[in-house]
């Protein structure tokens, strides 16, 4: 284009010269050689020959400039390898596109903690160096399997490797999946909310929220899971609702010790448990959940007995406060052929407050009352707690456990716990 | 008893699936009454970013710290959103949402 402009402008400039050559040439009359008309015209000759040079000079700045503007002859190789290049990018952004656009995905998440705690009275450790890996395999948005594999280190040492969950998700529409597998006890919100270290604004997990306490850990069946149509309203709704093995009991002489409810793959008593959870969002930042499930439960080797559930919880975020509690209860009925008859429950609650300070500070307290059928393990607890939040999945935490218990149990003994967590 | 009982729940699971899969009921079309286009004019199968901006900012940190969109990937936010449309109860339009704004703000 430039190249075409100087062109045109040198052939103006060599018509102008030519044109006004003639015309100077046309006004002066070389009719009379009289001396006086021979010097005009000489005068005038040497006049023009300036006119000339200026011109010459003006088109050889022309020419310098339009060489400057011409492009360097590009070599055959050069070309070659420009066709090449460009053909190498056009692969690059297809298989990008390609990738873009596949059905399926893969994707890692998980979380991983580290942690020192002191009982009161002894010197403390490195408690805790834990990893889990969550793994994510979508197919469109129509499956996605999710797997946490946790693992971590016992106090001697040795390397714990458990299945926290596996689910494969089928979406049915765009309100219900079904969910089936080993999933994370779907009552209540601490377990399946709230537990991965990297979300729970404390190092520990609330009294009687722990493994074997009273809120359901974990049960392997089917789930429908979801939302609740809410037609055009902002207000929001789901639920689940499961089927599944349900708790074992473990037996202590004449007392049950525990219920263990890590999602077995036997069912022990022979009959399942059903249950679920309806949460509601009457406004934004606010959730208001309910919980029941009810089926059977056994002692190895005994006669079925009643298994119940109830659990209520909130959460609610407002500005830079934070606030959530839940209650739960599991009993186990009365069986009088039972080596322990008698009805047992473990029941449990919690209220948390945590408020985001300046400098990503956050200030945290949670109280929580433990009850279970055995004095020993009935904890009381207020948890106070600073953090450092690094990025809002990267958390550095302090906390310091006042607890009340038995006198001379673990239970009664205060704790300062050190923790870093990071989501991912 | 023990029989009927869990084949009581499975018939009340499968009729609930069914409800809920039948396209009479599952979208918000009803809402919107559109003779001609009915499922097209209400199911935005695209996603909506403003809806999505909205949604993300209601909905996103009852469990957890709001997540920086751009904490992710296109793909990853994909898996991610599947991750918590099935852990939070959110529904198909709510997902899409708010995948269309996090995919556009990373
Ligand atoms: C009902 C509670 C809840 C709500 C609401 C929620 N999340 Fe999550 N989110 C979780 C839990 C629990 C995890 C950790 C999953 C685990 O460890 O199994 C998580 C994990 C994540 C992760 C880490 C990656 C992953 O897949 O684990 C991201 C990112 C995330 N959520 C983003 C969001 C966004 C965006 C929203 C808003 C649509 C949202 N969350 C709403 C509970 C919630």
């Amino acid at each position: 284009m430039s190249v075409m402009h100087n062109k045109s402008k040198l052939m103006m400039t060599s018509l102008l010269i030519s044109f006004g050559l003639s015309t100077t040439a046309l006004a002066s009359e070389p009719t009379t050689a009289s001396d006086e008309n021979y010097d005009a015209l000489k005068s005038e000759i040497s006049e023009l020959r300036d006119q000339i040079a200026i011109m010459q000079e003006l088109l050889k700045q022309q020419g310098i400039i339009l060489q400057d503007k011409v492009e360097p002859e590009v070599s055959k190789a050069e070309i070659q390898k420009l066709k090449k290049d460009v053909k190498k990018i056009a692969k690059v952004a297809k298989s990008a596109e390609e990738w873009k656009n596949t059905n399926s995905t893969v994707h890692l998440a998980g979380y991983a903690s580290a942690g020192f705690s002191k009982q009161a009275g002894t010197s403390g450790s490195f408690s805790q160096a834990q990893f889990s890996p969550i793994f994510h395999y979508q197919y469109k948005d129509k499956v996605l399997l999710e797997s946490e594999i946790e693992v971590k280190i016992l106090e001697d040492g040795s390397t714990d490797v458990g299945m926290e969950y596996l689910t494969i998700d089928l979406v049915l529409n765009d309100y219900m999946a079904l969910i089936a597998g080993k999933f994370i006890s779907p009552l209540g919100q601490f377990r399946q909310n709230i537990h991965p270290s990297w979300i729970n604004k404390l190092p520990s997990a609330p009294a009687g929220f722990g493994h074997d306490q009273a809120a359901p850990v974990a049960d392997t069946g089917v789930q429908l899971r979801g939302a609740i149509p809410m037609g055009d309203s902002d207000m929001r709704a789901n639920y689940a609702v499961y089927v599944a093995n349900g708790p074992e009991l473990m037996l202590d002489g004449t007392e049950i010790e525990e219920i263990a409810t890590e999602g077995v793959t036997r069912d022990q008593d022979g009959k399942k448990v059903y249950g679920g959870r309806v949460g509601f969002n009457p406004i934004a930042k606010m959730e208001i959940g309910l919980s029941v499930a009810s089926g059977k439960a056994a002692i190895a080797l005994e006669n079925d007995r009643s298994y119940n559930v109830l659990g209520a919880d909130f959460t609610y975020q407002w500005k830079k406060l934070d606030l959530r509690g839940e209650y739960i209860r599991q009993n186990v009925g009365v069986l009088v052929s039972s080596a322990a008859p008698e009805s047992w429950q473990w029941s449990s609650w919690y209220m948390q407050g945590a408020y985001k300070l300046p400098n990503n500070f956050e200030a945290v307290a949670r109280y929580s009352d433990y009850d279970s059928p055995h004095a020993s393990q009935d904890q009381r607890q207020l948890a106070i707690g600073l953090n450092y939040l690094f990025a809002p999945q990267v958390i550095t935490k302090v906390s310091y456990e006042f607890n009340d218990g038995l006198a001379g149990t673990s239970a009664a003994a205060n704790r300062i716990r050190a923790q870093i967590a990071y989501g991912f | 008893m023990r029989i009927y009982k869990t084949t009581y729940f499975v018939m009340v699971l499968t009729a609930l699936a069914i409800i809920a899969t039948s396209p009479g009921i599952a979208t918000a079309k009803d809402a919107k009454p559109d003779a001609k286009n009915t499922t097209e004019v209400v199911k935005d199968t695209k996603g909506n970013f403003a809806r999505g901006a909205k949604l993300w900012a209601n909905r996103c940190s009852s469990c957890h710290n709001m997540r920086d969109p751009k904490d992710l990937t296109d793909s990853e936010w994909e898996a991610t959103i599947m991750h918590m449309r099935i852990r939070a109860g959110l529904s198909g339009q709510d997902t899409r949402d708010i995948l269309v704004f996090l995919q556009k703000t990373n």
